[in-house]
């Protein structure tokens, strides 16, 4: 126990490996994009107020295109630097391909572009939550309702790609998905908030290879992350299906069930993604370890089961669920 | 200037009095924060236990928040439907059609809510503006609101979903009568 105190009190203020230039620079080109998509979001927020206090005079179709676009926009920038900036703080026990993050930044630029057309010039205003049916219930055009949703489906498919690079790559270097989850954790002693004393994050000399919280929360996040992105594809394929054949039609419940839980999900879950960023950062800043221990790991697992099935709280107001 | 409502005043100066508080919290800390730093042993044992004491609190509040409103969820039952004035709903770019819109004081009223076209939100506010009610109004389902009308005065079912340009100003007026 005492050389575990001892470990637990060595500064760590030097990580075991610091990220590359490369994966410096692709963090900031995130992070400052996240930045200039805010700031662009803030001012089309402005846009809405002003016209609501009666200084500007916006046309109900120009007003409801600045809010889809200001609803979306401001979820993409949220994301885009949240992922940016835990994909960086978990590099020292995580080094991660910059690759797939270059892949991922054009594919999400490419959706973001998509949803500025189709809102700025397609006049798509069904709104960021684009409930079915009405994206075809507007006086919009419908290349702009396709093009609005090929947006969404790209910001959602670049966050998929994020996710399945950090969960092949952990389970790669953890040896299992198990591991990775740092589940070796919760059966080490039975002190529960002690245990952190006996297993040290990675990335610090350790032969145990358990994950650092910042990397648990990056698996639990992206395991997450792959199922949301699936239900972007799904519904976005779904409302196209609507699009090119009339015929083709959807439930209204079904879709709001699974837009909400797309939608709903990927704005959720950038607070956990940011909540790893803390988790990395934090020790740091007071120089002290923020170990994995059990009641680390049990929160997070909690994560796991309780943050997708949320989403229902968007259906309260609809009383036939279940029917 | 809008009147501001009891609930909406109640509700602001809680919130502003948590967000003092959680400003207090932290400059206190802040102010507290310039000696010497202590080993992390000196440091666990007192977090550890402020964390456990932590915990209860936040299971026995959280406890008694869902048993004190999971009983009051506005779903209707049957026997609140059994003697329920029932009336039809519709939403549409940007109108709503009832089926009947004067009651009495004290009459319970079955809403059956539907959408014509896309999505739109039934949200029915009293005379004094605080919203009461609502249920979505979704295209191909029935969703069933039960309401009682304890005071006379005029009613406004506004739209809670957003529904398209009409959205704002997709409202209509319930008139409400003494006995």
């Amino acid at each position: 126990m005492a050389t575990a105190v001892s470990s637990l009190t060595t500064p760590i203020a030097a990580p075991a490996a610091t990220p590359s230039d490369a994966a410096r620079r692709m963090t900031l080109l995130y992070l400052a994009t996240a930045v200039a998509l805010f700031l662009a979001m803030g001012l089309l927020g402005l846009t809405m107020r002003a016209q609501q206090a009666g200084i500007l005079s916006l046309t109900p179709q120009q007003f409801y295109a600045v809010l889809t676009l200001h609803g979306t926009g401001m979820v993409t920038a949220a994301l885009l630097g949240t992922m940016a900036a835990l994909w960086y703080v978990i590099q020292p026990a995580l080094p991660l391909n910059p690759a797939p993050m270059r892949l991922g930044y054009g594919i999400a630029m490419a959706g973001v572009l998509c949803v500025a057309i189709s809102t700025l010039w397609g006049g798509f205003a069904a709104s960021w939550t684009f409930l079915y049916p009405l994206p075809f219930f507007g006086w919009w055009p419908t290349w702009s309702t396709g093009m609005f949703l090929l947006g969404d489906m790209l910001v959602g498919s670049a966050f998929g790609l994020f996710c399945l690079v950090i969960l092949i790559e952990a389970i790669r270097t953890y040896g299992g998905l198990g591991r990775a989850l740092a589940l070796p954790v919760l059966r080490q002693g039975s002190g529960g908030h002690h245990t952190g004393a006996t297993i040290k994050p990675d990335g610090q000399g350790t032969p145990d290879r358990i994950p650092p919280p910042a990397v648990l929360i990056a698996v639990v996040s992206s395991l997450q992350g792959v199922i949301i992105a699936g239900s972007g594809v799904v519904i976005g394929i779904g409302l196209l299906g609507h699009l090119a054949d009339a015929g083709v039609g959807l439930d209204p419940l079904w879709a709001k069930n699974i837009t909400y839980f797309f939608g709903h999900s990927i704005a959720n879950i950038t607070i956990y993604l940011a909540a790893g960023m803390l988790y990395a950062i934090m020790p740091r800043y007071a120089n002290r370890e923020w170990p994995t221990t059990r009641p680390v790991v049990l929160a997070w697992l909690g994560v796991l089961i309780f943050v997708l099935p949320a989403y229902f709280h968007h259906l309260y107001m609809d009383f036939a669920q279940p029917p | 200037m809008p009147e501001i409502g009891p609930v909406q005043l109640t509700v602001g100066v809680i919130f502003l009095v948590l967000t003092l508080g959680v400003v207090a919290v932290l400059i206190a800390v802040a102010r507290h924060a310039h000696g010497p730093a202590l080993t992390y042993a000196e440091v666990t044992k007192p977090g550890y236990a402020l964390r456990r004491v932590w915990l209860w609190i936040v299971v026995m509040v959280a406890a008694a928040a869902v048993a004190a409103s999971l009983f009051a969820l506005p779903y209707p039952g049957n026997a609140t439907t059994a003697h329920a004035t029932a009336v039809r709903v519709e939403g549409y770019q940007y109108v709503w059609e009832l089926s009947k819109t004067s009651f009495q004081v004290g009459q319970t009223i079955n809403f059956a809510v539907t959408g014509g076209d896309v999505n739109h939100g039934f949200g029915l506010y009293d005379p004094h503006g605080m919203l009461i009610a609502q249920v979505q109004a979704m295209p191909g389902y029935i969703n069933h609101l039960v309401v009682t009308f304890t005071m006379p005065g005029t009613y406004i079912v506004r739209c809670l979903e957003y529904c398209g340009m009409g959205h704002h100003l997709m409202e209509t007026p319930l008139i409400v009568s003494r006995r």
